[in-house]
């Protein structure tokens, strides 16, 4: 499978979180001088991209926050290990995706009614849009956990396959593996579906 | 119009399903969402960062409650072998006292084993 065109970025993104290496390098150092401020900055740079990435493996709006204050946590505790010549991103992420990880770990099970309701639904007919939002959390969970990850960084989020590699540890060509496989995996469970659209 | 849902390989916005997987799992759009969660993050680091470092003065207070108490120790054998010394001292100044009553009272404990002993060398030698 090939990506033809990349998906437009889901991500919020404001002017400060415009890529700028350099800044962020000067940030991460301060930052390792201990410099609560350029940590700041940093969080809040990188803040929307870490939901993103929890969000992806552990589906819960409230688990992907926790996942995310863990991460920034262990990522401040742990900055002094971090080379700054590194893409700080990149590093940032993986730990992210391990928090997550850990969260799933914990809360195995979770209510699908706990999932928010404030996003509009694409779809006109409210029971409709619920009775489809219930069977894709289903399908959703009944996917292997790097899998549905992979598909909701791509397709939701608009992550390259060679990101997502990086941030979950894995070859890119094991992510676009992994995004074949879940893609084919909600196609039979709900490709039975129509929608009036 | 009728539309069957499959999911587009580069997650078409124009598909039900992938607009619903964004509707569902996209991260909030509210900047105000994004403060907080900012703010929410920095006092976690704070707060973390005051039980770190109660947790790094922890061995400090352990090192510490340890000394005083082999000080305390210490200071206890200290005073039992003073106390010790000093009734030893009053032993012996007693023993040396020239006061005939004393004296007397010394030699009336130590006259019963003196005796036992000549009895014992008489009879038996």
């Amino acid at each position: 499978m090939t990506e033809n065109t990349a998906p437009a970025l889901r991500l919020v993104t404001t002017p400060t979180d415009a890529a700028d290496p350099a800044a962020e390098r000067a940030l991460v150092l301060d930052a390792q001088a201990g410099d609560e401020r350029a940590f700041a900055a940093l969080v809040h740079r990188h803040q929307r991209r870490a939901y993103a990435v929890a969000r992806a493996i552990v589906l819960a709006h409230e688990d992907a926050e926790d996942a995310v204050q863990d991460a920034f946590l262990h990522a401040w505790r742990a900055l002094d290990r971090f080379r700054p010549e590194q893409p700080f991103g990149a590093w940032l992420h993986r730990i992210v995706a391990n928090a997550a990880l850990d969260v799933t770990r914990r809360r195995k099970v979770r209510d699908a009614d706990e999932l928010t309701d404030v996003h509009a639904s694409p779809f006109r007919d409210p029971a409709e849009a619920r009775n489809l939002r219930e069977r894709l959390t289903e399908a959703l969970r009944h996917l292997p956990v790097r899998q549905r990850s992979v598909l909701v960084l791509h397709d939701v989020e608009g992550f390259r396959h060679g990101e997502i590699g990086t941030m979950l540890g894995i070859p890119e060509g094991t992510a676009r593996s992994d995004l074949h496989h879940a893609r084919a995996h909600l196609r039979e469970r709900l490709g039975d579906l129509r929608s009036h659209t | 119009m009728s539309k069957r849902l499959q999911l587009h390989r580069n997650g078409d916005d124009d598909d039900p399903l992938t607009r619903l997987l964004r509707a569902e799992y996209a991260a909030p759009a509210d900047p105000a969402y994004w403060e907080a969660l900012e703010g929410k993050i920095t006092r976690t680091l704070r707060e973390a960062d005051g039980r770190s470092a109660y947790l790094e003065f922890m061995p400090w207070a352990r090192w510490t409650v340890a000394a005083a108490a082999v000080l305390a120790f210490t200071a206890g054998v200290l005073e039992w072998r003073m106390h010790e010394a000093n009734e030893r001292m009053a032993y012996r100044n007693v023993l040396n006292s020239s006061q005939p009553a004393a004296r007397a009272a010394l030699e009336r404990s130590e006259q019963p084993a003196r005796e036992e002993t000549l009895r014992y060398l008489m009879t038996n030698y």
